[in-house]
């Protein structure tokens, strides 16, 4: 028979337990109500008439209700053909993304070789130069090896990003090393404990970058806009733009493209979630 | 934790392996990206063509289909010759067609503004026009309206021909202006008959919050600014463009009225309004009776069937000015085909694709013998449009970039230089004289350096 | 470096690297390498580039004396190296802010990937669409911050009049700086955070219960130190993204202005380089900030290094 005691810790215990669970709850409810007001936003002129876009007060329920604006987005610009293209695209800089970030990641956080700081930091300070002062020499770049107007502009030079390699070789550095360490016993190479032991225990880390890779890639609209001339090959964003005159704005269009375009994101960040909750699923209560 | 999966997968592999497979490996991987990318190399497929021609501008869904119609039909009368039409979508224009320039691959035709075009032209990128005219007499220079060429000479030298172009003139709401028991505008307003109305036209909620403003315009340039500045008489250079001289009692009035305007009055939207385009928005949603703008907006305000709207000339000042504003055709100083690139451009900038873009209510005639068409200046599809004429006869006062612009000055260097001092005179923190003079010293440091250039 | 003498931990090191390296060669530091050769050279992109050697430094960090006064030769360029800076400020506290946030988007309650994915929505959605969002929320007049202000002032019985924001130099820059606050609370750090939160193991909470640490004692002895690495990586990133910030804003949003006040260094290479044909001017500016981000950086990663815990 337990004791008052442990009945009283218990049930405080739980009280804490529910308390907590509500302070969160409120916490990320009155969050959430303001960070869903842009998409709701976003979805309400997408099916709005031009000219109640900007009324005042504005309009929260389209009326009347347009829904042909998103036929409309879909056929005005070859928007499949765009999907295609952006789909192909961002799948082959992702993967490659991934793969050589990782790779190089695990050589910068676990192996030792000469000149291993100071490369890595030289690839750090490629991240500090903009973009804007760049993108000309890429492209005479390009333009020399013959791959302007071709998917090879738009996939390769995208997979070799600093930013991956930094943030893997962290969480590299930050797993414990005796598992490393009990394989390299067993006899395991370098790549074998790369692919078995580093890999599987990084989920989370991977599907971020994973997240995040994608998201870039799927989102650029200053490169593709750049290098690519054939209606054949553009991507999505560059269609989306289309909307976007010299002086005027379609916004009903634009809007409903770009929920279009949004919808593979929030997908994607949905399944990558899966990786998340292994964690959680491995140990018991979280305690802060 | 995860030690099962290791034990299962371990099997003794030998350690030294491991390099050479992975440098096997990064190979294999390297080969099979730029395998996969081999299919899709640049270029076009098909036979070869004698000349290829690339035409470039910024596109909009509307009109790329027409501007491809026309590469169509230009093919059809020169065989032999193959075109292609780049549209360029959204606000990267700019950036796309200078990185071509950088890189070497500029397309043969493309559609300039004018504001451009000293730049262009005098640094040798794109091509002269006189010596092809002089060599095609069957081109009728004089069926150009006079002002549009002026706006795309530099030197004495033509660059560019215009495929579209605009003045400014006042759009106003009849619905508004009935409301409130409003005259609609004449051609004899002036700046008291424009601040009178807009007064009446201003409607405030219980709040003193504007629900409706009495007009709207742009101001996020340099000529929205030097419309009011030119109309009462102030001048932005001396007449040998040698200095700018902005800071005159007559430019000082101009922007104060202004001011006064968004800020004593309340009948304009404020400073930061001015941004983002929103400005012709409100027009649309009826928020604002009047608006300032050229024709490119007739195309989007017919797309509001509540919207009952007509246009009138600008109200006036001391003078009467307003922009015209043109993007025009000019052809690439790199382009190996001269002859074939001119005969496109006449294409482009000849009665064809002129009634086009009339029709559609982006532009107003740029060509004299199409200013009377089935759609201008009366088009029965649009019977509210009963004075569309006041673009065209404001075309005698309408002053183009060229004409206020010094040569040596990039158009948004100097539009940014006005806008910034000018802000400041707007919120407060510097009063017009000294914003003025501010203008005036910034720009001639430019010229200066220009001039030792 | 003595190749046969490589121990052959180095040699798969190489062959890890391999890959990346090449193409970092080929696409990333030649591009920058250009760039520098750019910054000594005057380019106005249609006519071929002329060298100037230091010219465009001295323009842009010097000095000259007017009227007996030292005054800079380009006193924009450092108006808006202090509007980069102060937007800078406000990265801090969204570190702190998604970390917060991450804590609490990492419980086992139901429902945590749909608010997972609400608060990430923001950095998700069309950024145009976000920034005129923003703009009317900002609108002096009707937009619902002031008028949020104005019913609170109803509220306590002082009438209150909230700030001119985005037309007002004064406030302009705070304006961006809450805005970026709230779209960067549930975005990349928060999801960054929440990994990292993931792989602490549960075991180290157990041991620090046992050893009776509440649980304020309990974020900073176990959670903090296992999420340094990370930590330190956003802190890195933000510092180097940071400096290049404020485009995007100054682009869409404000036009730079106004006069100027939400103009950052960023936009100011952007201009040089495409509207004002001056692309050796824009890339010497790169390179100050370069500069200015690797000493900033080297500092950082000696410093903060120290105290990360891997």
């Amino acid at each position: 028979m337990a004791d008052l005691s442990t009945i009283d810790r218990q049930a405080s215990r739980a009280r804490i337990r529910m308390m907590s669970a509500i302070a969160c709850y409120t916490i990320l409810i009155i969050g959430g109500l303001s960070m869903i007001i842009p998409f709701l936003w976003m979805l309400s002129t997408s099916l709005k008439d031009a000219s109640a876009v900007f009324t005042l007060p504005p309009q929260w329920v389209p009326e009347p209700v347009v829904w042909s604006n998103y036929v409309t987005a879909w056929k005005v610009v070859p928007f499949g053909r765009f999907y295609l293209n952006s789909i192909f695209v961002t799948l082959c800089v992702t993967v490659g993304q991934v793969f050589t970030s990782s790779l190089s990641a695990y050589a910068f956080a676990r192996l030792r070789f000469p000149g291993r700081d100071r490369l890595f930091f030289l690839y750090l300070a490629t991240m500090m130069i903009p973009s804007s002062v760049t993108m000309i020499p890429v492209f005479i770049l390009l333009k020399m090896i013959g791959w302007i107007d071709s998917y090879k502009a738009l996939i390769v030079p995208a997979i070799f990003s600093a930013y991956g390699t930094f943030m893997l070789r962290q969480f590299f550095m930050s797993l414990p090393r005796d598992l490393e360490d009990a394989a390299k016993i067993d006899g395991c190479g370098f790549l074998g404990i790369y692919w078995r032991v580093v890999l599987p225990l990084s989920k989370p880390a991977l599907a971020t970058l994973t997240t995040f890779t994608f998201m870039a890639a799927w989102g650029n609209f200053m490169w593709p806009l750049i290098v690519i001339n054939s209606m054949d090959k553009m991507t999505l964003p560059v269609g989306l733009s289309s909307f976007q005159g010299l002086y005027t704005t379609d916004w009903p269009l634009l809007m409903a493209g770009s929920v279009m375009v949004m919808v593979p994101l929030i997908v994607l960040f949905v399944f990558n979630q899966r990786f998340f909750t292994e964690g959680i699923k491995l140990s018991g209560m979280h305690g802060i | 934790m995860n030690g099962l999966n290791i034990r299962m997968g371990i099997s003794g592999r030998s350690a030294g392996s491991s390099a050479g497979r992975w440098a096997a490996w990064s190979a294999v991987v390297v080969l099979v990206l730029a395998a996969s990318g081999c299919g899709q190399g640049g270029g076009s497929s098909g036979k070869p063509a004698a000349v290829k021609l690339v035409y470039m501008a910024p596109g909009f869904p509307l009109y790329d289909q027409v501007r491809i119609e026309q590469g169509k039909r230009f093919e059809q009368a020169h065989p032999g010759i193959r075109t292609q039409f780049q549209a360029v979508a959204g606000q990267g224009y700019r950036e796309k067609l200078l990185t071509q320039f950088a890189g070497g691959s500029a397309p043969d035709v493309f559609f300039i503004r004018d504001f451009d075009l000293p730049q262009f032209a005098q640094k040798g990128a794109i091509l002269p026009l006189d010596p092809l005219i002089t060599n095609d007499p069957a081109f009728q220079r004089d069926d150009i309206y006079p002002q549009l060429l002026d706006a795309y000479t530099f030197g004495e030298t033509l660059y560019a021909l215009p495929g579209s172009s605009s003045t400014r003139v006042l759009y106003y709401n009849k619905r508004l202006f009935d409301e409130a028991g409003v005259a609609y505008p004449t051609a004899e307003w002036t700046w008291r008959e424009f601040l009178d109305a807009a007064k009446r036209l201003t409607k405030r909620d219980e709040r003193g919050i504007v629900a409706q403003y009495g007009a709207s315009f742009y101001l996020d340039s340099a000529d929205g600014w030097l419309i009011w500045i030119l109309q009462n008489g102030g001048s932005l250079f001396d007449a040998g463009k040698t200095r700018c001289i902005i800071n005159s009692s007559e430019s000082r009035e101009a922007i104060e009225f202004v001011k006064a305007l968004s800020q004593e009055h309340k009948v304009v939207p404020g400073l930061m309004d001015q941004l983002n385009q929103d400005n012709y928005q409100l027009f649309l949603s009826q928020r604002a009776a009047m608006f300032i703008g050229g024709r490119w907006y007739t195309l989007n305000f017919r797309t509001a069937s509540a919207l009952a709207w007509d246009v009138a000339p600008l109200p006036s000042g001391e003078h009467r000015a307003t922009p015209l504003d043109s993007h025009g055709w000019a052809i690439s100083a790199h382009t190996k085909h001269p002859q074939e690139a001119w005969e496109l451009v006449k294409q482009l900038v000849g009665p064809d694709g002129v009634r086009f873009v009339i029709e559609v209510g982006d532009s107003m005639p740029t060509l004299r013998s199409i200013a009377q068409s089935p759609y201008f200046p009366v088009d029965e599809r649009y019977p509210q449009e009963q004075h569309n004429q006041v673009f065209l006869d404001a075309i005698e006062y309408a002053f183009s970039p060229k004409q206020i612009m010094h040569p040596q000055i990039e158009w948004y260097q100097m539009s940014s230089i006005i806008n910034t001092e000018i802000d400041k005179f707007l919120i407060g923190q510097l009063s017009a004289e000294r914003a003025l003079q501010a203008v005036e010293d910034r720009l001639n440091v430019l010229i200066d350096e220009a001039g030792g250039a | 470096m003595r190749l046969p003498h490589l121990s052959h931990e180095a040699r798969t090191a190489y062959a890890f690297l391999l890959p990346n390296f090449l193409g970092f060669l080929l696409f990333t530091s030649l591009p920058v390498l250009a760039s520098l050769g750019l910054s000594f050279m005057e380019w106005d992109i249609l006519t071929p580039p002329r060298f100037i050697g230091l010219d465009n430094f001295v323009r842009l960090l010097g000095f000259h004396t007017a009227q007996g006064r030292w005054v800079p030769n380009d006193p924009q360029f450092w108006y808006y190296v202090w509007n980069t800076i102060y937007l800078l400020v406000g990265i801090p506290i969204g570190i702190f802010g998604s970390l917060g946030l991450a804590i609490v988007m990492n419980q086992k309650i139901p429902g945590m990937v749909f608010f997972r994915t609400i608060f990430f929505l923001p950095t998700i959605c069309s950024g145009v669409a976000v920034f005129l969002l923003w703009k009317w929320l900002y609108n002096p007049d009707f937009g619902l911050i002031n008028t949020g202000i104005a019913r609170f002032g109803d509220l306590i019985g002082v009438p209150l009049k909230g700030p001119n924001w985005l037309s007002s130099v004064a406030w302009a820059k705070l304006a961006l700086v809450l805005m970026n606050f709230w779209i960067g609370l549930g975005g990349y750090n928060a999801v960054l955070y929440l990994a990292a939160l993931q792989e602490i193991p549960q075991q180290l909470y157990e041991a620090a219960q046992i050893d009776g640490a509440n649980a304020w004692q309990r974020f900073w002895t176990v959670t903090w130190p296992m999420i340094s690495p990370t930590t330190f990586f956003i802190a890195i990133m933000g510092v180097i993204i940071g400096f290049q910030g404020g485009f995007m804003a100054a682009y869409v949003m404000t036009g730079g202005g106004p006069a100027g006040s939400t103009t950052t260094i960023e936009y100011y290479i952007y201009n040089n380089a495409y509207r004002w044909f001056q692309m050796g001017y824009a890339a010497s500016i790169a390179w100050v900030l370069f500069i200015v981000v690797f000493v900033i950086t080297l500092i950082n990663w000696r410093y903060g290094g120290r105290s990360v815990h891997y």
